[in-house]
């Protein structure tokens, strides 16, 4: 199997005044190159401390996290809830402070920010900043600074969780576009049944307190899903039963 | 950078300007008129300001790189749990206490008040910067990380906006007990020239006095107006989301 990213035994404990609290005990799981992968669970199940992890945003944790050897940390980009743009910065150099960081020729980054600018309508706001965005635009640079620097794995944190209904349903099209065209390994948490069926290849739910892996499912379902249809509806009332036993 | 740099807009109007403008020449109005009521030397009298104002600049100067570098290299980590307490303790260190030990090691000199003008500007700045560093919201340093910002990009780009609100908070304040040091230490140590001088060489001339006090404070406004009250506006909408 062509893994991307693999799991071995991870647990995070961490202290809460006088006690030790563990977040996730004993995760062991594999994700596949170009994998749609979803992480589903209620809240306190951990399922963001797993993705800090796999994404090195946390480092204090044991076990093991295994990259594949091509892949390096200037490979990873992260979408976060809530957005984390820079106030200061333009959209324009929101999208392109990654490639920045990178130390990319200018013609790059006029062309890689131009790109994502194009990708996600966002051409007229360049010059504006954060503040002046609604939401759903906020997360469309979010997600356009992600995707600049052609990541090979994108984590996505409860990435439209911040976002109304329809905006977020533009934005999981949008996602399924970018990743059917360019099939970049994209790694989310979710605590939407729906969402998860909609997007993910496969699922792995974790159960609460401590956060465990339940169970991984893998979703057949073909693109695009009708979220009507009857097979969608069994699939959700699966999921729903690991989720909540 | 990129091609879009922040716009910095210190002055939503032309009024606005036009208004500063006019504040800034307040002080050389009053100079004028102050200077021919007291039958003094106009330039004499704006050496004097001139003597004093360098001297608060320089060591403002110095004030601000120290505090922005001492408040980057403490704002979180080990070190920070020892030295915050240690920086607490010496910021209360009475300075003026000490200033009879640094005349003496290095005589009335520009040295001298330069020197007790950074021990007094530099802390409320100092802990400005700090406090708004240490306040960052967690989720811009963590993209910050993964957007892989190291060294230099990453104090150039990443922390140097961040703390910008601080230093311009900090420096209101630091300026602010700055000034009440400068004429202070000037008049202890002596020095040949400064406000410091001119309010000695008048202690006995209570309008003269007033009036100079009074002069101070048109340029203290003056420079509120036309510099600091702006760029704190800027500054908090920088980091507004």
């Amino acid at each position: 199997m062509d893994t991307i990213i693999a799991l071995d035994s991870v647990t995070k404990t961490f202290r809460d005044g006088h006690k030790l609290v563990t977040a996730v005990e004993n995760i062991s799981l594999e994700i596949t190159r170009g994998e749609f992968f979803v992480f589903l669970g209620p809240s306190g199940s951990g399922k963001s401390t797993i993705l800090r992890i796999m994404s090195g945003l946390e480092k204090s944790y044991h076990g093991t996290v295994r990259l594949a050897s091509e892949v390096d940390r200037n490979d990873i980009s992260f979408v976060f809830q809530q957005f984390a743009l820079w106030p200061w910065l333009t959209v324009y150099d929101n999208i392109g402070i990654g490639l920045v960081a990178r130390h990319a020729p200018a013609s790059l980054v006029r062309e890689r920010v131009g790109r994502e600018l194009d990708r996600f309508g966002l051409a007229k706001f360049a010059r504006s900043f954060p503040r002046e965005l609604s939401g759903g635009m906020r997360q469309r640079v979010g997600i356009a600074r992600a995707l600049a620097t052609d990541p090979k794995i994108i984590f996505m944190d409860e990435a439209f969780s911040e976002l109304d209904s329809f905006t977020a349903a533009a934005l999981r099209r949008d996602i399924l576009k970018i990743w059917s065209q360019t099939k970049p390994t994209i790694i989310m948490v979710s605590h939407l049944i729906p969402e998860a069926i909609e997007l993910a290849d496969r699922i792995a739910v974790l159960t609460v307190h401590p956060g465990r892996l339940e169970k991984i499912v893998r979703n057949t379902l073909l693109r695009p899903r009708a979220k009507r249809s009857k097979e969608f509806f069994a699939l959700e009332d699966h999921l729903y039963s690991l989720v909540s036993p | 950078m990129a091609a879009h740099r922040h716009r910095v807009t210190i002055y939503p109007t032309k009024i606005h300007l036009v208004a500063t403008f006019f504040v800034m020449l307040l002080p050389f109005v009053f100079l004028i008129v102050f200077a021919g009521i007291a039958h003094l030397a106009v330039g004499t009298l704006f050496l004097e300001l001139v003597a004093s104002v360098s001297r608060l600049a320089v060591a403002y100067g110095i004030a601000v790189v120290l505090a922005w570098v001492g408040a980057i290299s403490f704002y979180r980590g080990k070190l920070a749990s020892v030295a915050l307490p240690v920086f607490d303790v010496l910021q209360s260190f009475p300075t003026f206490a000490a200033l009879p030990i640094a005349t003496h090691l290095w005589g009335r000199s520009d040295t001298t008040v330069i020197l007790f003008l950074i021990i007094t500007v530099i802390w409320p700045i100092f802990f400005s910067i700090l406090s708004n560093v240490r306040l960052m919201k967690h989720d811009w340093e963590e993209s910050a990380e993964i957007v892989g910002l190291k060294g230099f990009d990453y104090l150039r780009l990443f922390v140097l906006p961040v703390s910008i609100p601080g230093l311009i908070t900090g420096s209101i304040i630091g300026l602010g007990e700055g000034w009440e040091a400068l004429v202070a230490t000037e008049i202890i140590v002596r020095t040949n020239t400064g406000l410091g001088n001119f309010f000695q060489q008048y202690a006995q001339n209570t309008p003269i006095t007033s009036f100079g006090i009074l002069g101070l404070m048109v340029l203290i406004f003056s420079i509120n107006k036309l510099i600091w009250i702006p760029l704190l506006d800027w500054s908090h909408r920088l980091l507004e989301e």
